[in-house]
């Protein structure tokens, strides 16, 4: 008969066991993909040639001088302040409502969720059509109400590309951050609110007080998610703008792209992912530091 | 312990499996072939199944598997199958610079020894076979042309008793008056910034010629991207934009998504600067709109000494893989989709217009653009096509730049010159 610590053990080499496939295709497919990044981002290469010519930093050197790099990188810091501040209060005001319990809130509760469940590249063209200047939604209803000085070709004029996107952007992820809260709301004990009632706290009391101080792990969560999504965001700007006109709206992802694939220039390319996932792990890094420092006080 | 033995069971009798399947010889012999190409359109698809079907007959032991991809998609798909080393054996190209970055890198197959046997590329437009020739060999052979013209809502011209316009000034002119009719004068959707880089590449050649390019291009001394012809070019272009004769927010509106057809179709604008496949596509998708479509040259300008025929055009190619494994099917099967039998069945169900020499063209206007594009000056490739990709690019984005008035006509021109210098000399 084997003994309890055997078996406990080959139950650990089993677990291991199972763990390495997911591990195989995470190492293939991302942490590989990285460091080759890396490797290629010291060449000039163009990506297709069998010559590449090893160029040590100077792909970095010339990215320290790229206007466009570092437009991108001001518009995904703004994308990513935008968002926050664009999605957190909509979607906790959203699951407010639609945990009150009222009659009917089932509904609300599936129609405001259907935008998450729309394909981004349906969402994107919706928009694009939404915001088409001529025969567009956004500008026939600023016509009626009469508000013709608001009219705008949204996507085209570069004071408004980025901020038409991030408005698209709260549409298809305040859903997902209201079923968190909401997730989150209905967890937390209804005789609080019955003791804190008694006290005389209700209403924004109750929810300065109560709520509030309950949601901030959801919170918190919601936020380094936002924020972390952000930084690479990449899809409906580059089906909406492309990242224009004239890298208005660009972000690191699509300046990415564009280099390593429309200019065929693979090693720059690379070098511009090098740095944008440097620049993404500082910052989420950091926030993930702060935020646990929290969590123990 | 049962289960586990079970698991050990399964698991051993699936790996025996799989290493027996990957031992057995492949079902013998057979070759295959791979094609991919760009046209979703299922017209112009039915096209090239026709085409391989005729292959297929002739050579029953070849598999071909076409695939079909959308444009844009299309070059990032190539590109990382070439990177791979695994591209398909035949692919639709344009020539230009695109092309040749795959030919210095050893991808594409010569087909002048190909061409020279029984009189094959003697069969084409010769213009079409030198967008894809690079030092001595060719790269490419064409299916398809296609000119740049400016195609007009003829019920509108009509009912408003407009005349197609011949000179730069009158169609300032003319845009004015449409202005004030409420009609927008000019559809255009800039954001995939190629339909704009059309205007700057006629105007450059109104105002100096092709040579103005190939000089700047060949890095002729006393020529280059800043030259006086492409800095009048973008004069031009934001003189139309302050006219007006632009949809607003042009240079956010998607070509891709038909938002600038969709302004013809609607008759809410009158005139369209687009390739020769403008007219098949409008029948297509707006059958009674495709009724009203006609289409003048773009003007010339006044003073200007330049050839007034020369023509914006480029066309669709197919190269052949150098990494195929049946080298003499491939290029078989790439006669058989460009072919005099493909063109006149491509021309007939798309109207399009044809590379093959003496293709009979029943459609009146298809026959009129062709007549056209045979008789031009010179036939300039699209910038961003000819030149290398990264300078092409910047091409594209100054011209929205300058659509857009973020950047000035000089600005512009010497951003480009600087590119120039850095790429070419």
């Amino acid at each position: 008969m084997r003994s309890a610590v055997a078996r406990r053990r080959s139950a650990q080499w089993m677990a291991y066991a199972f763990l390495l496939p997911a591990l195989a295709v995470y190492l293939t497919f991302v942490v590989g993909p990285i460091l080759v990044s890396m490797y290629y981002s010291l060449f000039d290469w163009s990506g297709v040639s069998p010559r590449a010519t090893y160029v040590g930093l100077q792909n970095f050197a010339r990215l320290m001088g790229d206007r466009v790099f570092w437009k991108a990188v001001g518009n995904n810091l703004e994308l990513m302040l935008l968002s926050i501040l664009t999605q957190m209060p909509f979607a906790l005001a959203l699951a407010l409502l639609i945990t009150k319990g009222l009659r009917g809130m089932r509904f609300f509760r599936t129609a405001y969720f259907v935008p998450h469940m729309v394909p981004t590249v349906a969402i994107g063209i919706l928009w694009i059509y939404i915001y088409d200047p001529t025969m567009g939604l956004l500008n026939n209803l600023l016509g009626e109400l009469g508000l013709w000085r608001w009219q705008r070709g949204w996507l085209g004029e570069e004071a408004t590309a980025l901020y038409a996107v991030v408005g698209t952007m709260a549409w298809q992820f305040i859903p997902f951050y209201m079923i968190l809260f909401q997730a989150a709301l209905v967890g937390i004990p209804q005789e609080l609110y019955e003791a804190a009632s008694i006290d005389g706290a209700t209403g924004t009391k109750a929810f300065r007080y109560i709520t509030l101080p309950l949601l901030k792990g959801t919170i918190r969560t919601a936020v380094v998610l936002s924020l972390v999504g952000s930084l690479k965001y990449f899809d409906l700007i580059y089906i909406m703008t492309m990242g224009g006109p004239n890298h208005a709206s660009e972000l690191m992802a699509t300046y990415m792209f564009k280099t390593a694939f429309n200019q065929f220039r693979m090693g720059y390319g690379s070098a511009v992912a090098v740095m944008s996932f440097l620049i993404a792990f500082v910052v989420s890094s950091t926030l993930l530091y702060f935020t646990q420092f929290r969590r123990e006080d | 312990m049962k289960v586990r033995k079970i698991t050990w069971a399964v698991t051993t009798l699936l790996v025996v499996g799989i290493l027996v399947l990957a031992a057995s010889p492949v079902a013998a012999q057979r070759k295959s072939l791979e094609i991919w190409h760009i046209f979703t359109n299922e017209h112009e698809a039915a096209v090239i199944e026709r085409a391989v079907e005729r292959f297929r007959a002739d050579y029953p032991d070849v598999d071909v598997t076409i695939t079909v991809t959308d444009n844009d998609t299309y070059k990032t798909k190539l590109q990382v199958a070439m990177a791979a080393g695994t591209p398909p054996d035949v692919f639709n190209s344009w020539g230009g610079g695109w092309l040749e970055a795959y030919v210095d890198a050893g991808m594409v197959l010569p087909l002048t020894e190909a061409l020279a046997k029984d009189g094959w590329g003697d069969i084409y437009v010769p213009a079409s076979l030198e967008l894809a020739k690079f030092g001595d060999d060719y790269y490419a052979v064409p299916l398809t042309l296609a000119v740049v013209v400016f195609f007009y809502n003829q019920q509108l011209f009509d009912q408003y008793g407009w005349e197609p316009p011949e000179t730069w000034s009158e169609l300032l002119d003319l845009v004015a008056d449409m202005r004030s009719k409420g009609i927008i004068p000019i559809s255009l959707a800039n954001r995939t910034k190629w339909p704009g880089a059309f205007y700057f590449i006629y105007l450059a050649h109104r105002v100096g010629g092709h040579e103005v390019f190939l000089n700047a291009y060949n890095r002729v001394p006393g020529y280059g991207f800043d030259h006086e012809a492409f800095v009048r070019a973008g004069e031009l272009i934001q003189e139309l934009v302050r006219a007006g004769a632009f949809p607003p927010g042009f240079n956010g509106l998607d070509h891709d998504v038909g938002q600038a057809s969709a302004l013809m179709y609607s008759g809410r604008a009158a005139m369209h600067l687009m390739g020769s496949w403008f007219p098949g596509q409008a029948r297509a998708e707006d059958p009674e709109f495709g009724q009203h479509v006609g289409w003048f040259p773009f003007p010339r300008i006044e003073g200007s000494s330049a050839d007034p025929t020369e023509v914006v055009a480029g066309g669709d190619l197919f190269s052949v893989a150098s990494t195929t494994k049946h080298p003499e099917e491939a290029l078989a099967l790439l006669r058989y989709i460009t072919d005099e039998q493909t063109a006149a069945d491509w021309t007939r169900a798309t109207g399009r217009l044809p590379a093959v020499i003496g293709t009979p063209i029943d459609d009146p206007m298809t026959a009129d653009l062709m007549a056209y594009l045979e008789n031009a000056g010179y036939m300039q490739l699209y910038y961003d096509q000819f030149l290398p990709p990264e300078l092409g690019e910047l091409h594209k984005d100054t011209t929205q730049a300058i659509f857009g008035g973020t950047m000035t006509p000089l600005e512009a021109a010497r951003a480009m010159e600087a590119k120039a210098k850095e790429l070419l000399d």
